[in-house]
This record gives C-alpha cells, sequence and structure tokens, in this order.
C-alpha cells in the first residue's frame, strides 16, 4: 500500500489553506458613511417597541427653577412605543437630593409630590416629559434627522468600547447639534446654543446605545454641561397605566 | 523587652483610637456623603444609614473571633494585618466613588445587565470600604487586649486593658467632632486620607518596638463554626431591623425578605449558643453568663449602647434637618454640640467608676441611668424653635448619666470574670455596647423613614408651595426625631431591671 498522499487531496487542501489566507488578509469591512450610521441608527430606534434609558448630567449645573435652586442631576425610566414614559427624575437642591417618579401617558402626565411621594397630574406641557422627548416624531430621532451638522465617523485610534456594554465595537459618530429643537423637549435644560454631541452606534443592528451632549460652558468659569443618554434593554416593553 | 512595653502598648492604642474614632466620624458628615453622591433621601437614606451600621456591624463581628484566631496565629502577626486591613480599608472608602466604583458598576453589569444607578453603585463601593476598615479596627481592640497578656504578667494587666477600652471609647466620643472640624475646611474623603499616614507610622513603629517580643501561640483549634454562626447572626439581624424602605412606601409595610432574615438571625443565635456548649475551643466562654453580674452588665451594656448611639445620631441629623444653612456649617455645629453629649460622658466616666469602687455598682448606675433617661427624655422636646442654648443642658444631662452609668457597668462585667478570663470579658463589654448600637441604628433608621412617609402624607397637602413643604418637612423632621428620643429613652429604660439585678460590690469585701 503506497504511503503518498492522493495529489486531489494535497490539491484541495492547498486550495482550502489559500482561502483561509484570503479570507484573513482581508480587509475588514468599511463602516458606512456617517450620515447613514445616523440615518440608519434613526430607524432602528424608531422601529423599537420599547427600550430603556438613562439621562445623566455632569460638569455645569442644569436649572429647572428661574430663581436656579432646584437643577436636574439623573433621570432613568423605560419608554414604550409610541407615547408612553415613566422615568424616576433626580433633582438636586441646596444641601439635598430628591427624586421625582414621573409617568407620561400620551397627553396626561402625573409626577410624584417631592416630600409626600403622592401621585399628581399636571398639564403635561409644564413639566419634562421624557415621552415626548423619545417621540418619533418631534423628540430625538426626528432631532437626530434634522438638526446635525457636520456629521463625521470619529478616526479613532482603537475599536471603540463602552465599559458599561462589554464586547461591543461601536461606531463612533461625532456632529454638531442645533438644539433649537431640543430646548422645548427637555424643558429649557439643554439649548439653546450649538452643541456637540457625540453617537456610539452598534455595528449590525444599528442600535444607537450612547448618545453625548456637551453643552458649551455658560461662563469662562463654569465647566461645560455634558448629558449623557444611554439605551438598553433595546426592544422590552412594560405595562406603563395611570398611578 | 520590659522598656519597650510602656512604648508598644502606645503605640498599639493609636490606630485602635483611630479604628474607634472612624466609628463616630461619620455621623456629623454622612449628610455631606449622602449630598456628594447625589443619594435621594426618599429612596436612598436608609441604603445610606449602612455607611454607619455597616462599619459598626463589621467592627462587632472582627470583635468578636479575632482574639481567637491571635491566640491561634500569633498576636502581633495578626494585629499587624488588622492594622493594614484597616490601613486598605480606609483608603478604600477615600476613592470609593473611583475606581472600586467603576470596578462595582461593571461586575454589576456583567452578572445582572442593565445600568445600575451610579450613584448607588458608587455608595454601594462605599458600604463595603467602611466594612472593611471597621473589621481591621474592630479586629485590632481584641488582638490589642490579648497583646496585653503577652507583655505584662498576670496581676499587671487590669490598668492596660482598661487603657485599651478607654482608647477605643474616647476614639468614639470625640469622633463626630474630630470629623466636623475636618469637613468645615477639607473635603470628607481627607479624614480617611490622613488614616495612612497615621497607620503606616504605626505598622513600622510597632514593627521595630516589638522586636524581640516572643510570640506566644496557644494550642487548641479556631472555633470556625462559631465565628460563622455569630457572624451571619449579627449580619442578618443588622440587615433584617434597616430594611431597605422608600421614604414614601407604606407604613408598616416591610419587605418579606424582612422577616426571613430576623428568623435566620435567631436561627443562627440559637445554634451558635447550641454550638459553644459543645466546642471544644470555643469562641466565647459561655461560662462567663452564667455569672449573675456578668449576664446583668451585658445586658445593661447592650441597651445602654442602643440609646446612647441613637443620641449620637440623632443629634447631627436635627441640626441639619432644621438649622444647618450648609452642609459645612452643619457638620461643624454637630460636631461641638455632640460634644455636650460626649465630653461630660468622657469626664463622668471617672467619677463613675471611683464611686462604684466605694459603694458598689448599683447606686452610681441607677443615678447614671436616670440621667441619660431624663436627658432623652428632654431632647425629645426639641423643635423648630429650639435653640442651640436650649439644647446643650439636656446633651450635658445625658452625657453626665451614660458616664456614670458606663463605667460601673463595664467594672461589673470585667470584675465578675476570673483572671483567665478578663481580656474576653472587657472584649465582651464593647461588643454588646456595639451590638445594641448596631441595632438601635438599623431600626429606628427603618422606624424613623417610615414615620416621615407616613406624617408627611398625611401633613402636606398637594399643591403647597415649596416654602411651605421645606417648613413642614422640617416639622416632621423634630417629631419624628424626638419620637426616637422617646423610643431610645424607654429602651435605656429597661436597663434599670438588669442593673439593679448587679450585686453590690466592695473592695473591703
Amino acid at each position: 500500500m503506497s504511503n503518498r498522499l492522493p495529489v486531489h487531496f494535497v490539491r484541495r487542501l492547498a486550495g482550502c489553506l489559500v482561502l483561509v489566507v484570503v479570507a484573513g488578509c482581508r480587509a475588514p469591512e468599511p463602516p458606512p458613511p456617517a450620515d447613514e450610521i445616523v440615518a440608519r441608527a434613526v430607524d432602528a430606534m424608531t422601529g423599537l417597541p420599547g427600550f430603556a434609558f438613562s439621562i445623566d448630567r455632569s460638569g455645569g449645573p442644569a436649572y429647572i427653577d428661574v430663581d436656579e435652586t432646584v437643577s436636574f442631576s439623573r433621570a432613568e425610566g423605560t419608554y414604550v412605543a409610541p407615547d408612553s414614559a415613566a422615568a424616576a427624575v433626580r433633582v438636586v437642591l441646596p444641601g439635598i437630593v430628591a427624586e421625582i417618579s414621573v409617568i407620561a401617558i400620551g397627553d396626561r402626565y402625573w409626577e410624584t409630590h417631592p416630600l409626600t411621594r403622592a401621585w399628581v397630574e399636571v398639564p403635561s406641557d409644564q413639566a419634562f416629559n421624557p415621552a415626548a422627548l423619545f417621540d418619533a416624531a418631534r423628540g430625538l430621532p426626528a432631532i437626530l434627522l434634522d438638526d446635525l451638522h457636520s456629521v463625521a465617523l470619529a478616526e479613532a485610534d482603537r475599536p471603540f468600547e463602552l465599559e458599561e456594554v462589554p464586547g461591543v465595537e461601536f461606531y463612533l459618530v461625532v456632529a454638531d447639534l442645533d438644539t433649537t429643537d431640543l430646548y422645548p423637549l427637555t424643558f429649557g435644560l439643554i439649548g439653546p446654543e450649538v452643541a456637540r454631541v457625540q453617537l456610539l452606534v452598534e455595528p449590525g443592528s444599528f442600535l444607537l446605545h450612547r448618545l453625548t451632549i456637551t453643552e458649551p460652558a455658560a461662563a469662562p468659569d463654569q465647566e461645560p454641561s455634558v448629558w449623557q443618554v444611554d439605551f438598553w434593554d433595546f426592544g422590552e416593553t412594560v405595562v406603563i397605566s395611570p398611578p | 523587652m520590659t522598656n519597650h512595653r510602656g512604648l508598644l502598648l502606645t503605640l498599639i492604642c493609636i490606630p485602635i483610637f483611630i479604628g474607634a474614632l472612624d466609628l463616630t466620624v461619620v455621623s456629623a458628615v454622612l449628610p455631606h456623603v449622602i449630598f456628594d453622591l447625589e443619594i435621594p433621601i426618599q429612596t436612598g437614606l436608609d441604603e445610606a444609614a449602612w455607611v454607619v451600621t455597616g462599619y459598626l456591624l463589621a467592627y462587632s463581628v472582627a470583635m468578636t473571633f479575632m482574639g481567637r484566631l491571635s491566640d491561634l496565629y500569633g498576636r502581633l502577626r495578626v494585629y499587624l494585618i488588622a492594622l493594614a486591613v484597616f490601613a486598605f480599608g480606609s483608603y478604600l472608602v477615600a476613592v470609593a466613588d473611583e475606581w472600586p466604583a467603576r470596578l462595582l458598576q461593571r461586575a454589576t453589569i456583567l452578572a445582572a445587565g442593565g445600568r445600575p444607578d451610579p450613584s448607588f453603585t458608587a455608595l454601594r463601593a462605599l458600604i463595603g470600604a467602611r466594612m472593611i476598615q471597621a473589621f481591621g479596627g474592630g479586629a485590632m481592640v481584641p488582638v490589642g487586649m490579648a497583646l496585653v497578656g503577652d507583655l505584662y504578667p498576670a496581676g499587671r494587666r487590669a490598668r492596660p486593658l482598661g487603657l485599651i477600652a478607654a482608647v477605643d471609647t474616647a476614639g468614639w466620643v470625640v469622633g463626630h467632632l474630630y470629623g466636623g472640624i475636618v469637613v468645615r475646611f477639607f473635603d470628607w474623603r481627607t479624614i480617611f486620607w490622613l488614616n495612612l499616614p497615621v497607620c503606616l507610622a504605626a505598622f513600622a513603629l510597632i514593627l521595630w518596638a516589638s522586636r524581640g517580643l516572643a510570640e506566644r501561640r496557644r494550642e487548641g483549634r479556631m472555633d470556625w463554626a462559631g465565628a460563622i454562626l455569630i457572624s451571619a447572626a449579627l449580619a442578618a439581624l443588622s440587615a433584617g431591623l434597616g430594611t431597605n424602605v422608600e421614604a414614601g412606601g407604606t407604613a408598616g409595610e416591610l419587605p418579606p425578605y424582612a422577616v426571613s432574615l430576623i428568623v435566620t438571625a435567631v436561627t443562627c443565635a440559637v445554634l451558635f449558643v447550641l454550638w459553644e456548649t459543645r466546642a471544644r475551643d470555643p469562641l466565647v466562654p459561655l461560662g462567663l453568663f452564667r455569672l449573675p453580674n456578668f449576664s446583668a452588665a451585658s445586658a445593661a451594656n447592650f441597651l445602654t449602647g442602643f440609646g446612647l448611639f441613637v443620641a449620637i445620631a440623632n443629634v447631627p441629623l436635627f441640626i441639619n434637618s432644621l438649622f444647618a444653612e450648609t452642609l459645612e456649617q452643619g457638620a461643624w455645629d454637630s460636631g461641638w454640640m455632640l460634644s455636650a453629649l460626649t465630653i461630660p460622658m468622657a469626664l463622668a466616666a471617672v467619677p463613675g467608676g471611683a464611686w462604684a469602687a466605694r459603694s458598689g455598682y448599683r447606686l452610681p448606675s441607677i443615678i447614671g441611668l436616670a440621667g441619660a433617661v431624663g436627658g432623652l427624655l428632654l431632647m425629645q422636646s426639641w423643635g423648630l424653635t429650639t435653640t442651640y442654648s436650649q439644647m446643650v443642658p439636656h446633651l450635658v444631662l445625658a452625657g453626665i448619666g451614660f458616664g456614670l452609668l458606663i463605667a460601673p457597668i463595664a467594672a461589673a462585667a470585667v470584675d465578675a470574670a476570673p483572671e483567665s478570663h478578663r481580656g474576653t470579658a472587657s472584649a465582651l463589654v464593647i461588643i454588646f455596647r456595639l451590638i445594641g448600637m448596631t441595632i438601635g441604628v438599623s431600626s429606628l433608621t427603618t422606624y424613623g423613614v417610615h414615620r416621615i412617609g407616613a406624617l408627611s402624607r398625611s401633613m402636606v397637602e398637594t399643591g403647597a408651595s415649596l416654602d411651605e413643604v421645606v417648613r413642614i418637612g422640617m416639622e416632621i423632621a423634630a417629631q419624628v426625631i424626638g419620637e426616637t428620643f422617646v423610643i431610645a429613652a424607654l429602651v435605656c429604660a429597661l436597663a434599670a431591671a438588669p442593673v439593679l439585678l448587679l450585686k453590690s460590690y466592695n473592695r473591703k469585701n
């Protein structure tokens, strides 16, 4: 019996090796243009039945009241398409931090009393309504499509990874944001100047995981206000009912 | 070695003092910490109280078995390890909201998903760091006491043992004042950064001063089962009583795990006692509790610890809720006002001890108890119009009462123990007081948070202006704090029963 390998086997093996080498040497698929990433991220967001979100502010304070005694710190909650949201909003008062729960369903809006935690209904245009913020027609999705300028893909030295989402690399898109439309939606907290934004979008699914909005400092001796909006639990919904 | 004995004892006392200092240091700065970490009062107050409760708990747990561990593995070695743990814990507290919080945040995301609230993650990192710090701090007390056994011959140990107990008490007596002063001028983290050079210097100097000291090790086994059971009992009890509630939650409604935790605590405590009666080398010589004076003094220590720490925790809470314009001023004022309680207490402990030696334990204890209960009941009357000058006499009365009470009941416990168990008895005196403090803080925080919720719902009308809400909030705070003073007074008053059981002791007899 011959111990030599058949020629056809050697040829197949060589062919496989060439394929492997070619596949390995092929350059990674280039990312789509930055504005296409944004458009697909908005598509992905508006197609979701719901998601969880958090909004964290750092840097300079963002006052809610005219006397500049109450400032926004954080909000965390759930959005259910098309027009419902429940969130806990944290505000900083002099020497104390308080939390207010809010529920928005359509045009109706409820919030808890800061001390008693009792629910009260207030006109939805007189409060920070998280459901309106994520509304497909006038909220963040529309703003990202219409109000971004100088959209570009950041030339990061290395693939971008979020500490909170281990093992996933993101497209990092940077742009300028005209906050005119965002200003009323955030009850005057963000804007009305042009702000710098960063979007972290997951390749493949084009899900927006993080949106960072950096506002210019109000005065030379103040820090800029940075708003970090995170999204997770994509597609998950909860039942949001009136309190 | 004899020449270095006094120096070594002094060096051992320094970290013990700092460990005890950190027991109460946060009572003045906790509002600062809560604000700094952006913890909302309605949903986070109960968890934030664990910055205090966690320290008390880990301190008490370490005290229960680290002395025994040092018997087996070498006192000096275990003491230095405890000192290193305390220093590392202090460092962790100082940086808790930085890399430890990020690490914990990432671990929580990997384990449970979602995006944990960074403020609460930082708070949990801080509580964990405080517990590590407390474990080292608490371990140093019984190990330091055991080291006295190596340094001093039998018959000459009473004075150094008393010194360690006094240093431990002095630490938590001035902790709040120290905290208030530091926070007035620096960031609250400075308190914990300052521990590091002191611990480092103490570590090096103890190593140097102990050269040539023969490490004595006893034969026997470490009672790990006992250590685990007593730790589990204390932890479950504190967690069950300090169960997480929201200020707006329904009054009287506790989460179901609270009852399970308390049942677990009781079960573990019963198993501990059963185990200790059978263990070859028990952690706690239960025979001590057959001595009537020891049992009575332990019960009295537990009950007065409850009342004492409620006063220590409530005064800063009252000042911060009603008077302080800023957090710095609140910490500063709280520190000084609490001195009106703690300094008379420390001063009264001296005549209290001497009086007990002359006429027996019962009389000074009962008079002290009456003063403490009376002071706490007077504090109940504090309200929106109370001034600092009106508060001081009440605090002084309670302080003198506690001072007169603490020294005789501590002496009663230690004197009752046979010579070979005096070190253990000294440690148990502190442990019982600490357990009373832990239970006092955890249970009354839960009570207070519930009551604030209930009173808020009944007193604040929908649509009330912000000024009105603030005013009513202050009234509610004053009322609830007053109620907890009454509870503390009643618990303290219960100590009258064991105190009356103390057999009169006279040196001539």
